[in-house]
């Protein structure tokens, strides 16, 4: 499957899942669980996704280097400041400063 | 003279609402072109998943997996994971989205995002007018849509020439990790979070990109046990 065709599978099952319960007008009520599971999923996806970039690599185990520094310090800012733009800065930052010291 | 479009003021509070955000959206909307263009995948194809998915996170994880050769039905999957939430919003705004006229009903959830659905619902509290909460909707959604639509297509445009040593690479792990530390706001969330980042790595030898999905569903039940 092209690329181009995943990016529209995303595109449909995503409007999907953005008008699923608004299409059943509250004729489901979500079960307790559900959405205590759903409110989970985001914050479990997306550390799954951080710990692939920052630790995997070509089949294995990513040694350290400077990009898990800058991603703690990016974690206390983002932690700190809730704000994506500051969080990015740092850690750009700081990576580019541990690569220029140790690399 | 008047090339402001006439829009009506609810609409316009909405926007001013989630101006500020807007705003915060363009360096992730700038970051994601440059991930496309560093990419293997073709640049306007990058560009359209921004018009038609509309959600950075879940575009981000799937141009990552695409790039590093996932089936497609993992790639797919992943995506559409990271996209879960959506349901809880579609619950949250169903009763005022119920009262809208059919051909809104249907067209205005394609701009939901994370910002939107927290101003509308915000807003619905005391706002119960349904054509001024669907003006005020249609307002707070598009601020945000326009800014990640054009700040993507800058970021492709303009992204290719970046040198290696700008360490771009980083941005991809930096970008999801700006994201999910708002998203800890409680002790679930935080053993969700942990558990899931754990078991990927664990499950990294398994094939095909799988360690993701794995990784996700164990956070999650690792979550619902201590929330119970």
């Amino acid at each position: 499957m092209t690329p181009l065709f995943q990016v529209l599978l995303v595109g449909v099952g995503t409007y999907l899942l953005r008008v699923s319960l608004v299409a059943l007008l509250g004729r489901v009520e979500v079960p307790e669980r559900v959405s205590d599971a759903l409110q989970l999923v985001t914050p479990a996806v997306l550390a799954a996704l951080v710990a692939r970039g920052l630790f995997i690599e070509e089949g294995g185990i990513r040694s350290l280097d400077p990009w898990h520094g800058a991603a703690l310090t990016a974690a206390v800012v983002a932690w700190r400041t809730k704000s994506v733009t500051w969080t990015l800065i740092a850690g750009m930052a700081s990576v580019w400063a541990l690569s220029a010291a140790f690399g | 003279m008047a090339v402001v479009p006439r829009l009506s003021p609810e609409t316009w509070v909405g926007a001013r609402a989630n101006l500020p955000l807007a705003i915060a959206i363009v360096p992730f909307a700038l970051v994601y072109g440059v991930a496309v263009t560093e990419s293997g995948i073709v640049d306007w194809v990058g560009g359209l998943a921004s018009i038609v998915v509309v959600a950075g996170a879940a575009q981000l994880a799937l141009v990552d997996l695409i790039d590093q050769g996932a089936p497609w039905v993992v790639a797919v999957a992943t995506a559409l994971v990271v996209n879960a939430r959506f349901v809880m919003y579609s619950g949250a705004l169903s009763a005022a989205f119920g009262e809208f006229p059919r051909r809104s009903r249907y067209s205005l959830p394609f701009l939901m995002t994370d910002q939107a659905a927290a101003a509308a619902i915000l807003h619905f509290q005391k706002e119960l007018d349904p054509t001024k909460r669907r003006r005020f909707y249609f307002g707070a959604a598009s601020i945000m849509v326009i800014p990640w639509i054009t700040g993507t297509w800058v970021g492709i445009i303009f992204g290719g020439g970046i040198p290696d040593g700008l360490q771009l690479g980083f941005a991809i792990p930096l970008m999801f990790l700006a994201l999910l530390v708002p998203t800890i706001r409680e002790r679930s969330a935080l053993v969700a979070a942990v558990v899931g980042g754990l078991i990927t790595v664990l499950a990294q030898p398994l094939p095909f990109s799988l360690s993701i999905v794995v990784g996700a569903i164990a956070g999650i039940i690792a979550g619902l046990m201590v929330k119970r």
